[in-house]
């Protein structure tokens, strides 16, 4: 072969080799990116509703890289119950039980029973890439007075066409321990979710995503401080609630994400669910995000729920049947949720705000407002509306 | 018949998979505003007070029970 031939194949082969060392890298990028980075969050989430219900809930996580290809998420939550409307023979919205959160061992009152409502929930995750996938198993242990819950979670995505699809399986296993204090017995829940999730990358401004979830629910399905009142022979008695003890539940969704000018995008939802109880649900959602400024985003959302009611749900019984139930997310009606998010973003040096200067730090800001309507009245204060408000403060600190 | 539909919905993705953007031309897919739950820890907080709201939520973490709190 001629010296010039030679020179000019080592040039096309040292091109290829170059091309495949910056495709590879740029490929290894993009995955080393899907690992969750370095970061502690910390949340003071509150709800409160017209219910007479308010629960706190902070939370602390912390995410740590351990090595190239592997990371480690550790969370803990606390629910505070500080007033629940948990049992009521009254047609008035008042609060019977007053949690031991809030009376901190007084009795709430002459003849009403101390509940004490603190959940704790720890959390030990674990990410790991693996080729061109994300192997994430989760570990979870919920523990409260009346019920304990041990979940496991595993997912796997696979990326492939170049970063452009995934396919996501996952599994949920959740093992429950249930004690009501009105009650001598203990009984189990058992729970096994599949899912089925895939992403496709459409276009440079607009992502697909379609979700599908089967769930096996089993054992004691119904929440016992829960009674039914049935009147016999003109008088009242309150009978426990009884569930089928197997609910299947399955559910497919999809969502489409558009970034439609440099600033703003928009993501338009929509789920189906059905299950073995006959429930069937339609779920429309919308959320709008835009730049208010290099460092400030805001988001704005919009979520409706319709849904039918489970078989066996009545507004009364006349008599005791085979299952039975006062559980109103088990009847008719429909949800709306409106969600107004603020994200600040630290990395602003001109602004006179010293906590906004460090690029490091990121502030949340989350309130969302809900109103549940049902068919027939809530059994113990005979109210169809349910009014609430979710507030969330949150600072995440990437490092 | 649900089912189909959601599964022709994959399989009418898979084929979009043709379609694959170059990974110079995403870098606005990476932008915060156009990453699908870009803070999971933040939307597993709005999904929790959802769990015990509608019949036809959760299922994707630790449950509770107690009150079960409206």
């Amino acid at each position: 072969m001629p010296q010039v031939q030679k020179a000019a194949a080592a040039g096309v082969v040292k091109k290829i080799i170059l091309f495949l060392l910056f495709f590879f890298n740029l490929y290894d990028i993009g995955i080393a990116q899907l690992l969750p980075a370095n970061e502690t969050q910390v949340n003071f989430s509150g709800y409160f509703d017209d219910f007479n219900v308010s629960v706190l809930y902070p939370s602390i996580s912390v995410t740590k890289r351990v090595s190239e290809s592997t990371s480690i998420t550790t969370r803990y939550l606390v629910d505070m119950i500080t007033a629940a409307s948990i049992k009521s023979h009254t047609q008035a919205p008042n609060v019977d039980v007053v949690t031991s959160a809030s009376t901190k061992g007084g009795n709430g009152g002459d003849d009403l029973p101390t509940f004490d409502e603190v959940r704790h929930e720890f959390n030990i995750g674990f990410a790991h890439l693996i080729g061109s996938g994300i192997l994430t198993l989760d570990g979870l242990y919920s523990t409260e007075s009346d019920y304990t819950s041990s979940t496991f979670i595993g997912n796997f995505t696979q990326y492939f066409a170049e970063n452009n699809a995934s396919l996501q399986l996952g599994v949920v296993r959740s093992w429950d321990k249930v004690f009501p204090k009105t009650k001598d017995w203990k009984k189990d829940k058992n729970v096994i979710t599949l899912n089925l999730n895939f992403s496709q990358i459409i276009s440079k401004d607009l992502i697909l995503q379609l979700l599908s979830t089967y769930t096996n629910n089993n054992g004691l399905l119904s929440d016992n401080y829960q009674l039914v009142p049935i009147s016999i022979n003109g008088t009242d008695s309150l009978f426990d609630p009884i569930h089928p003890d197997l609910r299947i539940r399955r559910a497919a969704a999809f969502s489409l994400k558009y970034r439609f000018t440099e600033n703003s995008s928009l993501q338009l939802g929509y789920r189906y669910y059905w299950d073995s109880w006959d429930i069937n649900a339609n779920t429309f959602s919308a959320d709008y995000e835009r730049y208010l400024s290099k460092h400030i985003i805001l988001g704005v959302g919009w979520r409706t729920n319709l849904q039918t009611s489970a078989f066996f749900f009545k507004p009364e019984y006349s008599e005791p049947e085979q299952y039975m139930t006062t559980d109103i997310k088990l009847d008719a009606g429909y949800s709306n949720e409106l969600q107004l998010d603020l994200i600040l973003s630290g990395g602003d040096r001109q602004n006179f705000l010293p906590f906004l200067k460090d690029e490091r730090v990121q502030y949340i800001f989350n309130l969302d407002f809900y109103w549940r309507h049902t068919d027939s009245p809530y059994w113990f204060n005979n109210m169809n509306n349910l009014f609430a408000t979710n507030v969330n403060i949150g600072i995440r600190y990437r490092y | 018949m649900k089912t189909r539909i959601f599964f022709l919905l994959i399989a009418a993705s898979l084929l979009s998979g043709c379609v694959t953007v170059k990974p110079w031309e995403k870098e606005g897919l990476s932008d915060p505003i156009m990453i699908i739950d870009e803070n999971p820890i933040n939307a597993g907080i709005k999904e929790h007070f959802l769990d015990y709201r509608e019949g036809v939520e959760g299922a994707t973490g630790a449950e509770s029970g107690g009150c079960g709190c409206g």
